[in-house]
């Protein structure tokens, strides 16, 4: 009894680990150079974070600026080996991603429900 | 080598202040409901161009308000918004801020900080009620406008751009037989606060034709070091498309002088895409000058590779990068985790990625295509550290072939040009009196002379000119706020608009134009239910003619509204006591009357009218200027108002008339005839001066040398002249002892060196060397009119 319960308690505690999920970053519904340094502040504590995922369901206008700070912040995640998800649907935001060649960088497929363990990667 | 940016700020206020005339004018222009693509192409450069020369100036507040402003101007542009009544007020009154931020950079006086902020409140606003309701509110370009920007294209030969605005034929099967371009893109650091966005550009190249685009992220730093503001990716695109390399270019236009840019036409679309193109040299370029102006070296903080070495970079990556790319953020990337800090030997980013891009349906391709040609000459490539000029072009206004010259410079040589007239005058006298063998040969030479004074200041005299649409696009804005917070609809036509005037002239006639038309609206034109209550369409016009008669420029303003209302005027001018109950006036006296310094028919005073100030202002401006006020009204039909204006101030042909020992001038563009009138044609009135039958009518005769205090030779009217004279609408006879001759005055301002006397235009100086007083007809006519009337 005592046995299946720290078995119980092992697995609770995995659970409510994955239950926290990846961080969720909510870009505004417009990402232009004058908002810039709020993205920048928006992004920046999550650089370190485990998972983090991207929603990009409220977003409506994007320009270069903003996608090039998140694409550094993408990249210096992977290259952390740090997983970078996309949450919701964003025709101004695959748009971007088509037309700066940005597809290998950043997610262009929305992830449907945030993944408890995300791959490590290269 | 540091470049003082502040040399091209009076340069950017003028041009930025014209451009925001260009926009108002174009934005009254726009159709609501369907405006002229072009039109809002237009529009959006200008704020634009404003928007990247306050960013560069550091006029941050304008950069940030003509962002916004740019920002809904996009979505018009793109066709996600609709122009709207209210959204053309906000518009016009984005115009009123950007003017009064520009006027407070320029220390020209305070803006009103919080209409700004609410004013930029309500773009934003715009910006974010389009954004949440899209799909609802504002519906894709509708399939009637993808054909029409399909057959736009189609005319302009641009056949994959068409296709894939038909959203029909298969870009990949149109493509095939396209030519293949590749574009090398690299924008320098301070391209993105230049008001410049390589997606817009991409956008653009993507609706030309099939796009393959890849991204260069070797110089993006990592994050914690990045500037955010700062641009630091590049792109390599391959294009296949049937447009011209024009319309390739034209899509950087804005970003001249910001970026590397290199453009080749390398092979056909049918070859391999993967294909990298060879590394663009100076002399494979073809438009070496365009791309070496462009590839200027970069500034000191430019973090980027050398443009050399990025092509043979690139490609050695493109062809080790796998077709698809690892998904560095996707779950089926490797598993192997890497240290955190760990830089990976590959990082994701060192490869170029290639993606291809289709052109979306939806978005209309012939937006790309900019009406402006591309302008690269030297001066435009000198100028690359400078602002971008505000581009009016579409509107108006050509920026080729002209030259921007400071008002004091032309000035100083029309003075120039004035000395030498004195001169050439003074030689003429002189070789009058010349006798010998050379004297004909000197005459001839003097004969010559004078026609080539005479091209001279002719052409000094055209540099001064400007067409009097300057004036008249200040009426436009006026009209509609006026009309709109009267309650009444207004049309205003303009006809004759290039007819050109002098500067000076210009200046002067500006507000009594203002006041004019402000009167038409106030007093002429009557509201739709009242129009329509007499039978005339709800809409009430006024008409602005400008046309050249005889020397002068005419400026007509009519109106169909009411007319004068000739009672009340004479009621009012009994009850102030300036004519008497018992006497019926003429139209002409009952003219003379509205322009009465605070003469008023209102019966209450309004922040438009009522103080009897304008029409005031209106005589006294058009008189400064040496022209008349003509008035023709028919109550319940309209009233008409005919400015008559000399072309120029500077000049005048001059006939010379002796008056004892004096010599005057009297204006030609004023002499009807002059004459030698014998004694029974002359009559005097009791009190009233003496009159002469002329022509089946009788004429007062106003004796020149009386009204200036002067000795005259011939006192009886046969024994001297008369020139008959008109001014003001009415005609006089100047008796005078002589006629000298005729000849060019140049006309120097008595009121600046000495004072203002009644019936004196200015004067000149003779070629004797003496000076001589020119006669202002208009003026001495009204000053004998009301001696007499004394």
């Amino acid at each position: 009894m005592q046995k299946l319960t720290a078995e119980r308690r092992g697995a609770n505690r995995k659970r409510r680990a994955s239950d926290r999920g990846p961080a969720v970053i909510a870009l505004p519904a417009q990402c232009l150079l004058p908002a810039i340094r709020g993205l920048h502040e928006l992004l920046s504590p999550h650089l370190e974070a485990a998972a983090v995922m991207l929603d990009v369901s409220a977003l409506q206008r994007i320009d270069t600026g903003s996608m090039q700070l998140i694409a550094a912040f993408a990249l210096d995640r992977a290259r952390a080996g740090r997983a970078l998800e996309r949450h919701g649907d964003s025709p101004a935001w695959d748009e971007a991603v088509r037309l700066l060649g940005m597809n290998s960088i950043l997610p262009a497929q929305p992830h449907s429900p945030p993944q408890p363990h995300q791959r490590p990667m290269p | 080598m540091t470049i003082d940016l502040r040399q091209f700020h009076d340069t950017f206020f003028e041009e930025s202040f014209e451009a925001l005339d260009s926009m108002e004018a174009a934005l009254l222009k726009l159709d609501i409901g369907s405006p002229d693509p072009e039109l809002i192409n237009t529009i959006f450069r200008v704020a634009h161009s404003i928007k990247g020369g306050s960013a560069t100036f550091g006029f941050g507040d304008v950069a940030s308000f003509t962002h916004t402003l740019e920002t809904l101007l996009d979505e018009l542009r793109e066709q996600r918004m609709a122009v709207t009544v209210t959204l053309s007020d906000l518009l016009l009154r984005s115009v009123d801020v950007m003017r009064a931020m520009l006027r407070a950079v320029q220390g020209r006086g305070p803006v009103d900080s919080q209409y700004v902020a609410d004013v930029h409140f309500h773009l934003e606003q715009a910006i974010a009620l389009r954004a949440a309701p899209a799909t609802a509110t504002l519906p894709a370009p509708s399939p009637d406008q993808a054909a029409a920007a399909a057959a736009t294209l189609a005319a302009a030969g641009l056949a994959a751009a068409a296709g894939a605005a038909r959203g029909s034929a298969p870009a990949a099967a149109t493509a095939a037989a396209l030519p293949r371009w590749r574009i090398e893109f690299l924008p320098y650091p301070g391209f993105l606060l230049r008001g410049n966005d390589p997606l817009r550009m991409l956008r653009a190249l993507g609706s030309l034709g099939e796009l393959s685009v890849e991204l260069d992220t070797g110089a993006l730093p990592p994050f914690a070091a990045l500037n955010p503001e700062q641009s630091y990716l590049g792109w390599i695109v391959t294009l296949d498309t049937a447009a011209e390399e024009a319309a390739i270019r034209e899509v950087f236009d804005w970003a001249e002088g910001d970026c590397t840019l290199l453009i080749d036409r390398v092979t056909a679309a049918a070859e391999p895409a993967s294909t990298p193109a060879a590394p663009a040299t100076a002399a494979s370029d073809p438009h070496p000058d365009a791309d070496a102006a462009c590839a200027q070296p970069r500034p000191a903080v430019q973090p980027h590779a050398a443009a050399q070495s990025r092509p043979a970079l690139q490609a050695a990556a493109h062809a080790a990068a796998p077709p698809t790319p690892p998904a560095a953020l996707s779950a089926a990337a490797p598993a192997a985790p890497a240290a955190p800090g760990a830089a990976p030997a590959t990082a994701p980013a060192a490869a170029p990625v290639t993606t291809p891009v289709t052109p979306p349906a939806a978005v209309p391709a012939a937006r790309a295509v900019h009406e402006r040609s591309p302008d690269r000459g030297p001066a435009a490539e000198l100028a690359s550290a400078a602002p971008t000029r505000p581009d009016t072009s579409g509107l108006g206004m050509s920026d080729s072939g002209s030259i921007r010259v400071s008002v004091e410079k032309v000035d100083e040589l029309m003075n120039t040009v004035g000395e030498l007239v004195i001169t050439q005058a003074m030689l003429s006298q002189l070789s009058r009196n010349i006798s010998g063998p050379s004297a004909e040969q000197f005459r001839a030479g003097i004969a010559q002379l004078e026609r080539n004074m005479r091209e001279l200041q002719e052409s000094v005299m055209r540099v001064r000119m400007l067409p009097i649409s300057v004036v008249f696009n200040r009426l436009p804005r006026m009209v509609r706020d006026l009309a709109q917070r009267l309650g009444k609809q207004v049309e205003l036509k303009l006809t004759g608009e290039q007819t050109e005037l002098d500067k000076t002239v210009l200046e002067k006639i500006g507000d009594p134009l203002v006041h004019l038309v402000r009167n038409s609206i106030d007093h002429g034109i009557g509201t739709p239910d009242l129009r329509q209550s007499v039978g005339k369409p709800a809409y009430g016009t006024i008409h602005l003619h400008a046309f050249h008669r005889g020397g002068n420029i005419s400026v007509e303003v009519s109106d169909d509204g009411n007319g004068l209302n000739r009672e009340r005027i004479f009621a009012k001018a009994v009850e102030r006591g300036l004519a008497d109950p018992g006497v019926r006036l003429s139209d002409a006296e009952i003219h003379e009357l509205i322009f009465m310094p605070g003469f008023s028919t209102a019966e209450h005073t309004t922040d438009v009218s009522g103080r009897g100030v304008g029409m005031d202002v209106v005589r006294r401006n058009v008189k400064d200027l040496g022209g008349t006020v003509d008035v023709h009204s028919e109550k319940g039909v309209g009233t008409r108002f005919t400015l008559t204006l000399p072309l120029t101030l500077a000049i005048v042909d001059g006939q010379c008339v002796a008056i004892g020992s004096e010599t005057y001038i009297v204006p030609l563009t004023s002499i009807v005839e002059s004459l030698q009138v014998k004694a029974p044609q002359v009559t005097r009135l009791s009190g009233r001066g003496e009159v002469f039958a002329f022509r089946g009518d009788y004429l007062p005769i106003i004796r020149l040398h009386e009204v200036f205090g002067i000795q005259a030779r011939a006192g009886e009217i046969p024994q001297g002249l008369v020139v008959v004279v008109e001014g003001d609408g009415r005609r006089v006879g100047l008796f005078v002892d002589d006629l000298l001759g005729q000849q060019q005055a140049v006309i120097k301002s008595l009121e600046t060196n000495y004072g203002r006397v009644e019936g004196i235009a200015g004067a000149t100086i003779l070629g004797d060397g003496s000076v001589s007083l020119i006669v202002d007809v208009p003026g001495l006519i009204r000053v004998t009119s009301l001696r007499q009337a004394a």
